[in-house]
């Protein structure tokens, strides 16, 4: 809908202060003619042309002249690291070249605004590193405004000024990466964003005198003082990984649970936690040799809790 | 805050621009143009023909009272169903063609089905040598082999010469081995069991090793794993292949006029061609409607059945990965079946039909009656008068009317497969862009209809229609383009199958990265889409080029002198009984359907399969 290859059912969209599309007023401004380049999911390099043609299309059809197009083209390619390859065919080059002919064809006739669709999705693991590190670079460098599309949310969080979780096609939530982590503004949000996921526990406050305890059914958490507008109640729970305690040793306001797994991956260890029906995920950075079904004690700061509210499972914006 | 004013009370300039762009679309243009041309091209004959079955036609002034013509009348129908003659004219044919069809179906998938098994699964030898000959019968005209039939089993007192097997052993071949519905049914059989072959083969293709494998580790002997993983999971493609081989056994028209009119045995289709011929248009139009019931109900059934089984088919699709089955003890005693099969049944008929060609005299099979004896092929190059032979006619190479019906032949093959192609590739674009959308389905189903209908139906429509003006149009009757027209109408199922295919492959991002780039509609389609479309365009185009050229039931309605073609001048000599000039038109076609498909060979991508269903 921003590229304009689609149109939506109602309202208007603006690009940098300018009407592109308005459902009512019956605007419509082509994609050609609105200042942005693509990347498309599957690159969509024309098979048939060469990298250089590919890159140089869009310049051919602005009518730039024959050596500007080819300046401008050897320019891009060389930028990308290319430089050599202009009379291959796209499918006589690896994903990763690809990858950047596909950068480079978007790139040249120098557009304001990057689309992006699931750049990376089509690498492997290690080049996606490297071009998560390249295409932050190049945001830097051309000061465009880039919108990314991923459903890698580690992607989204490392690469973004503002990331934008849309579910089903409803704006779940738009902030900053970090706000996007540590308080996700709804249960899908912080079901999704985080890897290993956040733990969501249906749990119920209790106040009792200036404090209080926090109910999770098999166990307890108990709470500080807090302000008479505290939430109360039943309430879903999300829970970091990391924010969780591990101890070997029983240990004062430590709660004991059973290891039922432990998936040690270098510089930490993921521990699944049971206690009867409750299962815990905890990340863990020191390393452990953690046997299956040994005793574990874990214990919770309600600072780092995010409660949500059962029945709009929207955020609770109130702290305990 | 500006109060955002609901879209109803748009005014009315922004509700027509929004109205307008969604029409101007390249899309929507593209939609609305194919859709009218479809609406010409395939309903409006039909409209026609049940019209016309409806209104009293000029040639009944002689035949009942309250004639008036073009008003409304049953009086065809009552006629036609509850006449004196009604017996002959629809019950009797309704039956034969039922028996034909049904009999024609059984023996193609019983000589289909195992051929595919053998040929896709087994270890047998020379299994790509013997796959391309096997499928020899599906390029040539369904009728080859009925000629051939007759020359063998023709007897003196019907046939009016005495067949190779009266020659060779003095015995008169009675009337039920030389006509009528038994040869009809084996000649047939041995056309479209090409067809039931290549559909089963492409099923058995793509049953994945690992299925069959996973029942061998569970300890399946061989027996059992075809029998309870294999069989099950192309039980559905055996089903659709029995109902679309029957459908189109119902509308053949060449082999059923061939073998079966010497003894006044006549299906549907030979007696709407009669019917027709004798001036009884609205007969035969009511005939031709119930073929095309008939064939509708039968692909309707096919895709009711099978709809949803079909799938599992290709569910397993990477295919080729297939470990053929070891036939040990049997392998060579079946290695002998296929290959004398291949022999008696695919080569011999074409040789007998060369040899045929170059005799002198009819009904003599010895070496010194081969024209080549004397004077070198005497029905190819004579100059003809002399009386002695064909009543003088002129030796097929020097013959102006064959020579005119071969360049009319390919130029009408050659046009067909361009047209079609052409809009093939269109309706491929319009469907697949408009996926989802009530337009794209109307387009792919209005381009599926002319598969139901069976092709002499599909003439004698174009007859309803086009024998007088209509609107703008004149009246195309004994003209080329008529038939150009035709064999387009009646192959855009497939084009338009092969233009939805090859347009999914372009893939829609390819394009939106070229409207992103700022190309226009135009240089799109030019620039990305008919390149990356080439070559499913070439092997269609050659299939399309095949199948037209060899087509007899479709045009034979509709021809004239002045428009012949080589399968229209056969068939004419056919009936006159110069057995010579027929089948050196034979070989001629089936010279040229063996250059088209060494053709699409050569064409990478391009499958004889491609074309089916």
């Amino acid at each position: 809908m921003i590229a304009g290859l689609e149109e939506p059912d109602a309202g208007d969209i603006l690009i940098a202060g300018r009407l592109v599309f308005s459902f009512q007023q019956g605007i419509f401004v082509p994609p050609a003619q609105r200042g942005l380049g693509m990347v498309f999911q599957s690159y969509a390099l024309w098979p048939h042309m060469t990298v250089f043609q590919n890159v140089a299309f869009g310049l051919e059809l602005a009518r730039w002249s024959a050596p500007k197009i080819r300046d401008r083209t050897g320019k891009v390619l060389t930028d990308l690291q290319l430089a050599g390859l202009d009379d291959r065919y796209p499918q006589e080059m690896s994903g990763g070249q690809q990858q950047r002919v596909a950068l480079a064809r978007m790139l040249a006739p120098g557009p304001g605004i990057f689309l992006l669709d699931e750049p990376l999705s089509n690498l492997d693991a290690r080049l996606r590193m490297d071009m998560r590190s390249e295409l932050k670079r190049l945001h830097r460098e051309t000061g465009a405004t880039v919108v990314y599309v991923t459903h890698d949310q580690v992607e989204a969080l490392t690469m973004s000024t503002h990331v934008a979780v849309i579910k089903e096609g409803r704006l779940e939530q738009l902030a900053d990466p970090d706000v996007v982590y540590r308080r996700p503004a709804s249960l899908f949000v912080a079901d999704f964003v985080g890897n290993p996921k956040a733990n969501l526990l249906p749990a119920t406050v209790r106040r009792e005198g200036p404090g209080g305890v926090m109910d999770f059914g098999t166990f307890t958490v108990a709470l500080p003082a807090a302000p008479p507008q505290a939430p109360q109640g039943k309430v879903i729970v999300g829970i970091r990984p990391e924010r969780i305690g591990l101890s070997t040793q029983p240990a004062a306001g430590a709660t004991e649970f059973k290891v039922y797994s432990a998936l040690p991956a270098g510089s930490e260890i993921i521990v699944h936690a049971q206690r009867d029906s409750t299962m815990l995920t905890v990340r863990e950075t020191r390393s452990l040799r953690l046997e299956i079904d040994s005793p574990v004690w874990l214990s919770f700061d309600p600072a780092t809790f995010n409660l949500y509210d059962p029945a709009t499972s929207r955020l609770i914006e109130d702290t305990l | 805050m500006a109060v955002i004013a609901p879209a109803r009370s748009a005014p009315i300039q922004w509700q027509l621009r929004r109205l307008w762009r969604a029409v101007t679309t390249p899309r929507s243009l593209i939609t609305i143009v194919l859709g009218l041309l479809l609406v010409y091209l395939v309903v409006v004959p039909l409209v026609r023909i049940a019209w016309a079955t409806l209104t009293w036609q000029p040639e009944d002034a002689r035949l009942a009272r309250g004639f008036e013509e073009g008003a409304f009348t049953l009086f065809h129908w009552r006629r036609t169903f509850l006449g004196p003659i009604s017996r002959e004219l629809v019950y009797e044919p309704f039956i034969n063609t039922l028996v034909t069809a049904s009999g024609t179906t059984l023996l193609a998938l019983l000589i289909g089905c195992p051929l595919a098994w053998l040929l896709t699964r087994t270890d047998i030898p020379g299994r790509r040598l013997l796959k391309s000959l096997v499928t020899i019968p599906y390029i040539l005209p369904s009728w080859v082999i009925a000629l051939a039939w007759l020359g063998v089993f023709k007897n003196a007192r019907v046939g009016g010469a005495m067949g190779f097997f009266q020659y060779l052993t003095g015995v008169v071949p009675p009337n039920w081995l030389a006509y009528g519905p038994i040869p009809i049914i084996i000649s047939l059989g041995l056309h479209y069991y090409a067809f039931a072959y290549l559909l089963m083969s492409g099923a058995l293709a793509s049953v994945d090793r690992y299925l069959e494998e996973s029942g061998e580790i569970l300890g399946a002997g061989r027996w059992q794993i075809l029998r309870r993983i294999t069989l099950p999971l192309v039980l559905p493609a055996m089903l659709s292949a029995f109902i679309l081989t029957f459908s189109r056994a119902l509308g053949t028209f060449g082999t059923p006029i061939f073998l079966g009119r010497p003894v006044r045995y006549y299906t549907l289709a030979t007696s709407l061609y009669g019917n027709l011929r004798q001036g009884f248009a609205a007969d035969a139009f009511i005939l031709a409607l119930g073929l095309i019931a008939l064939s509708a109900i039968t692909i309707y059934a096919n895709q009711r059945l099978i709809g949803v089984r079909k799938s599992f088919v290709t569910i397993a699709g990477r295919g080729l990965n297939i470990y053929p089955t070891p036939l040990r003890r049997w392998k060579y005693l079946l290695f002998a079946l296929v290959v004398a099969f291949v022999v008696v049944c695919v080569l011999a008929p074409l040789l007998f039909l060369v040899w045929q060609s170059l005799m002198l005299e009819e009904n003599d099979y010895s070496l010194r009656n081969l024209s080549i004896y004397f004077w070198i092929t005497y029905f190819w190059i004579t100059t003809g008068g002399n009386r002695l032979y064909a009543e003088g006619e002129v030796g097929l190479l020097r013959n102006f009317l064959v020579v005119g019906a071969a360049k009319n032949s390919v130029v009408l093959a050659a046009l067909t497969a361009a047209f079609v192609g052409i809009i093939g590739l269109f309706l491929g674009y319009a469907i697949v862009k408009g996926r989802g959308t009530w337009a794209s389905r109307v387009l792919e189903q209005l381009a599926f209809l002319p598969y139901l209908i069976p092709s002499i139906a599909f003439g004698a429509a174009y007859i309803a229609m086009f024998a007088s003006p209509f609107g703008p149009i004149p009246a195309l009757y004994g003209t080329f383009a008529l038939l150009v027209l035709v064999s387009a109408a009646k192959n855009l199922p497939f084009s338009s199958r092969a233009g939805v295919s090859s347009m999914l492959q372009v893939g829609q991002e390819l394009e939106e990265a070229a409207v992103v780039a700022g190309a226009s509609w135009l240089t799109r389609f030019r620039r990305v889409i008919i390149p990356l479309t080439m070559s499913g365009f070439f092997s269609g185009f050659l299939l399309t080029f095949i199948s037209a050229i060899r087509e007899l039931s479709l045009i034979v309605l509709l021809v004239t002198p002045a428009t012949s073609v080589l399968p229209s001048v056969l068939f004419r000599y056919a009936e006159q009984g110069f057995t010579q000039f027929a089948d050196g038109i034979v070989v001629i076609l089936v010279a040229l359907s063996l250059a088209g498909q060494w053709l699409i060979s050569r064409v990478k991508g391009a499958e004889l399969g491609k074309g089916l269903q």
